[in-house]
């Protein structure tokens, strides 16, 4: 099992907030990153959410940061081989945060 | 005078913590032990036999049954379901026996004649010794020993084998009284299966040791004995339990580290699971797993940091469905398991699988904080947060 240093670990987590917070209007996006399965697939899935991203920041008021997904796609071109695994950690985070933002006011 | 009896360790698990309960139970009455590859005593007098027998008939009230309480308030003393231990209502081989006849097979057991061999002496298919079949307990079904298959050839598995085993009074006696020993195990009730967690220590005299701090941790409770007591909104009291191995095997840690003893995360268990189908029906299913902890020191790092991961972490978790936002209890449970069997086998990717979107249901309730620290002192270089 790969270790990470401690600012990678921040990019993971800070990706999934992201990432929570447009699965909470694109649900599929996170099935579709969840359903990958190779680097490449990754990271082509994380550009989509990007993308996915910009447009939900024009359309509302509160801006989503995609800084954290260009990160995170760094990280996994130096982790090739573990894509896997900065893969579960980012589903880990994203669906906290997901859960979080559904059912937080209830 | 008195001889000294020496009872063997079988190096199995079943016999063996049989044995360490039985070494327990002589030390209730006041006999002076030695724990080595076995059990070492002097042979006892009628009065420690009458008061051994007296201990194992008030286990036996008190361990195979417990208090039911009706809806309509009303108490009545049940069965523990699921166990082996009865046929048709009634207690088999040793349990079912009356108190008289218990004493004679102690007496027998415990000061053991040298008998001469003759015809009609049977080999017991446990320790190989000969015995005499006189006190009709040496059929072996599932109490005696719980992986032994039934005697129907039909549903042995495999047709040609011997469908019927036989045991020495002394292995009955033991397989039996196992039962009334404080094993760690829970009771799920929506699949009717049983969890008992057994620590697979070869040494007999460490055994004792690990199972003396398990006997002080674990509580009494109707579906589990290692659980925790709540009160609910009306007043009333609940219990909360874990409802598979992993969790139990976590929330046993927390408990026996709640009591300030420590079994130091003992790393091999042996896990019995006893599936039962509908209470009227006697057919018990048994599987036999194997708990091996691969990486103690992330546990031990994990337990630090976190006082308690199961009751604090996995057992606050739920499972909401994204479309109308109810509970699913099934998936919960599913969820749960993932979680604790990720954390104990240090395996994330298990970890991970509980919480990914799955029939349209998504895992909440997680504390923010707890998360946090649970991945960074698991995944992280350095462990901090």
């Amino acid at each position: 099992m790969v270790q990470f240093e401690r600012d990678e670990m921040e990019t993971m987590r800070k990706s999934g907030q992201v990432i929570g917070k447009i699965a909470d209007s694109y649900i599929s996006d996170l099935y579709q990153l969840d359903r990958t399965r190779s680097a490449e697939e990754l990271i082509k899935q994380l550009k989509n959410l990007s993308l996915r991203a910009i447009s939900l920041g024009k359309r509302s008021d509160g801006s989503v940061y995609t800084e954290p997904l260009a990160n995170l796609m760094d990280l996994i071109n130096k982790y090739k081989d573990d894509h896997e695994e900065i893969k579960d950690i980012v589903i880990v985070y994203s669906t906290f945060y997901l859960g979080a933002i559904r059912y937080s006011n209830r | 005078m008195a001889s000294e009896i020496k009872m063997s360790q079988y190096y199995d698990w079943w016999f063996d913590n049989a044995l360490e309960f039985l070494g327990h139970l002589l030390e209730d009455v006041d006999v002076s032990l030695e724990w080595r590859n076995g059990i070492i005593f002097d042979s006892l007098d009628q009065a420690q036999i009458a008061q051994l027998v007296d201990n194992i008939e008030r286990l036996i009230k008190f361990k195979l049954k417990y208090l039911k309480i009706g809806k309509d308030g009303s108490k009545e003393k049940a069965n523990r379901a699921y166990l082996p231990t009865m046929h048709k209502g009634k207690y088999v081989n040793f349990l079912g026996k009356d108190v008289k006849l218990k004493q004679e097979i102690c007496n027998y057991i415990f000061n053991k004649n040298c008998e001469d061999k003759n015809s009609k002496m049977r080999i017991c298919d446990f320790c190989m010794n000969y015995y005499s079949g006189k006190y009709n307990i040496s059929q072996v079904s599932q109490t005696v020993y719980p992986v032994a298959t039934g005697s129907l050839k039909s549903q042995c598995g495999v047709r040609k084998m011997e469908p019927e085993y036989h045991a020495c009074p002394t292995c009955a006696f033991l397989g039996s009284i196992a039962w009334l020993d404080d094993n760690p195990f829970t009771c799920d009730t929506e699949n009717l299966t049983n969890y008992i967690l057994f620590p697979k220590v070869e040494d007999i005299y460490e055994l004792h040791l690990i199972k003396d701090a398990i006997r002080d941790a674990v509580k009494q409770g109707k579906n589990s004995n290692v659980m925790e007591i709540y009160k609910g909104r009306n007043g009333a009291e609940y219990e909360r339990y874990a409802k598979d191995e992993y969790s139990l095997l976590l929330s046993l840690f927390e408990q026996i580290r709640s009591i300030g003893r420590s079994i130091g995360y003992q790393e091999e268990w042996i896990c019995l699971r006893i599936k039962g189908t509908h209470p009227t029906y006697q057919t018990r299913y048994s599987y036999l797993s194997e708990i091996k902890i691969p990486n103690v020191k992330n546990l031990e790092s994990i337990f630090r940091e976190i006082q308690k991961p199961y009751s604090n972490l996995v057992d606050k978790s739920f499972t909401k469905s994204l479309v109308n936002g109810s509970i699913n209890n099934n998936m919960g449970r599913d969820n749960k398991y993932l979680m604790s069997k990720g954390i104990v086998m240090d395996d994330f990717k298990t970890f991970a699988k509980a919480f990914r979107i799955r029939e349209n249901c998504i895992l909440t309730g997680i504390n923010k904080e707890l998360l946090y620290t649970l991945i960074s002192q698991w995944r992280c270089n350095d462990g901090a947060v």
